[in-house]
């Protein structure tokens, strides 16, 4: 492994700087892991198997449809086929941050793409946006604290479950909401070209329902996420906008 | 330790499907330099990506659009937020805030 060229203290300083990023998504980790913990020893897993899963599968949708499939006595390969669809939208979020990892080795591009979720990753592109590089120790602050956070609110939740009344339920799942708005909003506010993307956020939200009756709920995100930002590329061709070349930028470094 | 082994395929199935895609895409563009018109069609993957995300959850449920109101209304209140504040976290306690409150309404 090659050493950080700027030296150890720098790398520490980086480390906690990610960890810091985090900080605003961690009511959103807690509330929603909360909720998935305790939607999961509902549907009738373990403590034990709840903080399993939020280890090794560490994804909030794919945790509530495990929870319900389970519930449900889905089989083994239905359970895998589902959860596979709905994660492949990580394609394109791993695809977006790999030009901001260059020079990084291939130990190290799995570890962070390990760790790859919805919110960091929206963390991490406003932040390199920003700044134009998303530094190795940064990203790894940011991916441990939220595992972190994520296991502390499934446990809890498992914990919790007969507690708590399912109206609840509704109110906690909203912070993920939330979260993406502001995300959505500090990713247009640090773009160069705005209204392209303001156009694009909004084309999406608008095509997902149809798409989503079209091919389901499974495919809906990669495939308006993928169908709309074509569209987005088409029209800034077209009105022949300068666009941002953010990722060569980012390369450089 | 009480583990389903039914339970156990489950998890461990679904985490090696969901590390392919996460893992991928950063481990193998790592080598190319990809063309141009690639680059400027990835710029607009995070907000179209989240765009979705958001409209998936507040898609109608079974009881139709009136039944959301609550998440629209919360929704508008966080944009004005997040717009207003750029700030994530005054976002997200604005938004847990606002939707407890409608919730509580409704």
């Amino acid at each position: 492994m090659s050493v950080d060229r700027h030296g150890p203290d720098s790398a520490r300083r980086q480390f906690i700087e990610g960890c810091v990023a985090c900080v605003p998504t961690v009511v959103g980790y807690l509330s929603i892991g909360f909720s998935a913990g305790a939607m999961a020893r509902v549907a009738g897993m373990s403590v034990t198997e709840v903080a399993l899963m939020s280890l090794v599968l560490y994804a909030g949708s794919g945790q509530f449809i495990v929870a319900s499939m389970v519930q449900s006595h889905a089989a083994v390969l239905s359970v895998w086929v589902a959860i596979f669809f709905v994660n492949l939208r990580h394609l394109l979020l791993s695809a977006y941050l790999a030009p901001y990892f260059k020079q990084l080795s291939g130990l190290r591009s799995f570890l962070i793409g390990s760790q790859l979720t919805d919110e960091t990753f929206g963390v991490a592109s406003v932040s390199g946006q920003e700044r134009g590089r998303v530094p190795f120790p940064w990203m790894l602050g940011l991916n441990l604290t939220a595992y972190l956070n994520w296991l502390i609110g499934n446990v809890a939740g498992a914990l919790a479950a007969t507690l708590i009344p399912a109206s609840m339920f509704r109110s906690l799942q909203f912070a993920l909401v939330a979260m993406f708005i502001g995300l959505i909003v500090l990713q247009v506010t640090s773009a160069r070209v705005r209204r392209t993307q303001i156009a694009a956020a909004v084309l999406a939200m608008v095509l997902l329902l149809p798409v989503t009756l079209l091919i389901g709920k499974n495919f809906a995100v990669v495939v308006t996420a993928v169908l709309t930002s074509f569209i987005a590329l088409g029209a800034s061709r077209w009105t022949s906008t300068p666009t941002s070349s953010k990722s060569s930028s980012a390369a450089a470094h | 330790m009480d583990i389903d082994p039914y339970i156990l395929q489950v998890i461990v199935g679904c985490g090696a499907l969901t590390l392919l895609p996460r893992v991928l895409p950063l481990v193998l563009l790592n080598r190319f330099n990809l063309p141009k018109w690639y680059q400027d069609w990835l710029s607009f993957i995070p907000v179209t990506v989240m765009a979705a995300l958001v409209a998936q959850q507040l898609l109608p449920s079974e009881a139709g659009w009136t039944s959301r109101w609550p998440e629209l209304a919360a929704s508008a209140a966080c944009l004005a937020c997040a717009i207003a504040s750029r700030s994530l976290f005054l976002t997200v306690a604005c938004g847990i805030a606002a939707i407890t409150a409608f919730n509580y309404l409704s």
